[in-house]
Parts: structure tokens; sequence; C-alpha cells
């Protein structure tokens, strides 16, 4: 089965082919790409997707070689996300769906995230845990199977990556400055400061970034010289704050669930001071560590395409009222699957 | 007298009871500009409101979303300009269609707007003080808004009442 995957939930227009789910192209535009270089107009959601969808789709067609005939169904994002960017991926689905007459599939973005390993050359084996940090979202979620998903945790005010940008920000970066963080942190001297871990020591799967963010705030206004010489000594004092909210409460809920392994996916999953912390925790605790490529790990269309063609093979479909769900929460598939 | 209400916070729970009390005068169709620096306690403050207002579901922070929507009696937008540069961006999201209409309209970095939309009915201010690091000064500036309103007086005393 040859399934278009479209996705446009929030700063990214993506277009991905699969067949029996392997990748044939995957294509991603970035919104924010071009901010860094200053004068760049970041063309925002809607308009910037409405733009640029038609041809990033064209472009995942030319690069896996498939005539548009051939496409068996359309898998889109439905939510969560911006509701002007979803309506429009989800509009030229359905006419993709209408005017070819194959079915159309709307697929939970986070559901997506889960399952980014999957593709991988060594998927996880269900039941595993999966964290998901992105600048949007911070989840902890239990995968039971395809479909059986329980919400551990979640953060309570900021999400991970959402910190990473701010603090970039706090430190004279720019926005988005998140992945710049930890290449300046490389040269940074960890003694420094020591910035509060959120939640550590608590019960509960939870996170907060926002006391953490506000501690870097405070630090900086009190501490003159703070930014001019020791800007990288404050990104990696924060960082590894940052890492440590996201490592207690992750391998907290690993010990207490019987899980194979974990999978770390989203923007977020990119760092790897991250991703070096997390693999050492779980693997020390005979789990698997997963996390893809850092162009599966942030958002894109193969996810999307992935899923939607595991819900095709359920016997799934939606019809031309699918609808955009800007507050989707993952827990809706999750009632579906309660053990 | 000013209409201005400046009441100083202790800390976030603080913040959230001011919030509270702010919450009560809040009308279908009122937008709100809460305004202050990363970390000040926009974020916080709207939790405040948006919990009194009787919504228990997760509160958190819509900068990269850009909006979240609360179903209470009264739905309530949580906007956030903070990755918007201007009110060109605001629009070509979509944004005035938040602008019209019987919500509350809560705008975390409404400043950022503010030179094309001038239909705020308060704007709220968030500082840091220089003491220390928890308690913050916030000021409630009320826009288009008629200078004797009994609930503005009402509020005031609400809030000196809580310390």
């Amino acid at each position: 089965m040859i399934v278009l995957g479209i996705e446009t939930s929030c700063d990214e227009t993506a277009a991905a082919i699969l067949q029996d789910g392997a990748v044939l192209s995957s294509i991603v535009s970035t919104h924010w790409l071009h901010s860094k270089y200053g004068g760049v107009v970041p063309e925002l959601a809607s308009r910037a997707h409405l733009n640029l969808l038609p041809m990033i789709i064209t472009q995942a067609l030319d690069e896996s070689e498939i005539d548009f005939d051939k496409i068996d169904a359309v898998a889109v994002t439905k939510g969560p996300g911006l509701i002007g960017a979803l309506l429009v991926g989800i509009s030229i689905a359905k006419a993709i769906a209408y005017a070819k007459n194959i079915p159309l599939i709307g697929v939970n973005h986070l559901e997506g995230h889960l399952w980014s390993a999957a593709l991988e050359g060594n998927p996880p084996r269900p039941p595993f845990l999966a964290l998901l940090v992105s600048g949007g979202h911070t989840l902890l979620v239990g995968v039971q199977a395809f479909g059986q998903y329980e919400l551990i945790g979640q953060t309570r005010d900021d999400a991970a990556g959402e910190a990473f940008d701010k603090v970039a920000v706090l430190c004279g970066l720019g926005y988005p400055g998140g992945a710049e963080v930890e290449k300046l942190a490389a040269f940074g001297n960890m003694k420094y400061h020591q910035f509060p871990v959120s939640m550590r020591g608590q019960a509960g799967f939870d996170f907060s970034f926002s006391g953490l963010k506000t501690a870097v705030s405070n630090f900086i206004r009190r501490t003159p010289d703070a930014l001019d010489n020791h800007r990288n000594d404050l990104l990696v004092c924060f960082q590894h704050a940052a890492i440590e909210s996201l490592v207690h409460p992750t391998c907290r809920a690993f010990d207490e669930g019987d899980y194979n392994g974990l999978v770390l996916s989203g923007g977020v999953a990119a760092n790897n001071q991250l991703r070096q912390r997390l693999s050492g925790e779980i693997e020390k605790r005979d789990g698997t560590f997963h996390s893809p490529e850092p162009n599966m790990c942030t958002d894109n269309a193969t996810m999307i395409a992935w899923v939607g063609w595991q819900r095709l093979l359920n016997g799934e479909r939606d019809d031309l009222s699918l609808c955009g769900r800007p507050d989707l929460p993952l827990t809706e598939i999750l009632e579906k699957g309660r053990r | 007298m000013s209409n201005t209400i400046i009441v100083k916070s202790r800390g976030i729970e603080h913040t959230g009871e001011i919030a509270g009390i702010f919450a009560e005068i809040l009308k279908p169709g009122d937008a709100i500009s809460l305004e202050g620096e990363l970390g000040a306690g926009k974020t916080v403050f709207v939790k405040g409101i948006v919990r009194s207002l009787g919504y228990h579901g997760h509160v958190t922070s819509p900068t990269f979303i850009l909006a979240h929507e609360y179903k209470t009696e009264t739905p309530i937008f949580h906007l956030d300009c903070f990755r918007l540069r201007n009110e060109k961006d605001f629009l070509s999201i979509g944004f005035d269609d938040y602008l019209s209409g019987n919500n509350i309209l809560l705008v975390e970095w409404g400043n950022v707007i503010s030179e094309y939309f001038d239909g705020w009915a308060w704007k709220v201010k968030f500082y840091f003080n220089q003491e220390d690091d928890n308690s913050r000064t916030i000021e409630f500036i009320p826009c288009n808004i008629p200078i004797d309103n009994e609930e503005i007086v009402r509020m005031r005393q609400a809030m000196i009442n809580l310390k």
C-alpha cells in the first residue's frame, strides 16, 4: 500500500510517501529556518503552508518516483496544532482523497512522534516508554501496543524545547536558539552555578521548566558579568539542570513500569547530551534506547504516513467531514485502548 | 485618582490568588494584554484566571503552538505573541478573528500588537522586584473602561484585603 502523508500542524510543512511502511521520500520545509539570518520574513503558519504544501507534495512524489495515480491513501495530521495550519493540510488531503477516490485517514500528531523510531533498523518492541520533548510538547507515554497508550507525565508549564529557546533569548542568542545552546555549552564550566532541578525527589512523573527559566533570568539580572564573561558557563549549567529535570521523572517511570525500552523523540531529542544521559540510564536498567535520526525527531510527514498506514491496515478511515482539532489530546486514543 | 491598580505579589501562589480576583470582573468579549519579561509571571497569572473560571485541566505556555482554548462557560483563548514580530505576523496567522467575538482573550506579549489593536479592556504588566527573586509587582491598567467603575473599586479593595 502506498500512503501519502501530510503534516502542517505548526511550523513545518511536510509530505512523505511510504510504501508498505518503507520510506520512499520525505520532504520537510521549516518556516523558521531563515529567521536566524535576520531580515528574511518567516512567513507564518497557514499562509506559508498554503504556499508551500502543493510544491512539497509534488517534490515528495518526484523523489519517490511514484506516479500520483499510484497513491492508495492519504494520511494527514488532524491535531493537535494551530487550527489554520491544520486546515491547510486537511483541506488538501481531502481534495486528493476525493479527486482520486482513495481512503483518507486523520492522524494524531503526538501518536506520530511515539512511533517515529519504528522505521529505524532496530525498532522498539512494545511495551515501551516514550519521552516526547519538543518546543510545544513534553510528554511521557507508556506504549503497550499500537493504539494502546497511557499518558504518564507531562509538563505543568513550559515545554522542554521552549525552556531551551527562551534561555537562548535571555542569553542573547535569538529565537529559536535551543540548538545553539548545546553548541556553546560544550565550552562552558559546569561548576559555575547550580540551577534547580525540578521534580527531583518528588512523586509522580510530571515535568516543569518555568522555574528553571525564571532562575536563569534572576541569575542574569543579579550577576552583572554573567552574559559578558560567563555565557557558556551559564548555558552548560542550565542545560545540565534541564536535562536532569527530564531524566529523573523518566527513569522513575521506567523503573515503576514494565518496559522493554525507551523512545526519545521530538526536536529536543537532537540534543546529544540528553541522548547520552538517557541511553546510559536506560541501558543500565537493561532496556533498549531508541532515538530516531534528528530529521525524524522533529516534525515530519513520514511518521504521520506510518501511523496512517497502521490505522488503514486496521480498517480505520475518515470521511470528508474530517476536522482539525487544535487541542486533540493523546488521551483520546488512550481511552480506546486503556488496559 | 488614577484608575491603575498596583499590587505586589509575594510569589507564584499569591499571583494565582490575585488573578482569581481579577477573573471575577472579566466579561465575554474582554481582551487582556499581558506584558512583562520572560519569567515575570504571565502564564502563572493566566493559570490563576482559568482555574478560577472553572477549568481544571492543564494550563501550559502557548508560546510554541501560539494559541490554547479552554472550554469554560465563556470560552477562554490564551494567545502568545512572543514569536510574532508585529501585527503583520498576527494578521497573517488569522489571529484577528479572535479579537472579535464573545470570548475572553488573554494575550501574552500583547504589546507586540498594540500599535494595531487598541481594544484592550485591560493591560496587565508584570515587573521583577529588586529586593527578592520571588515577588513581582503587577500593574492593572484599565483601558476603555469608565473612570468610576464600581467594579474596579471593589477589585482594588479585594486585592488589598488579600494581603
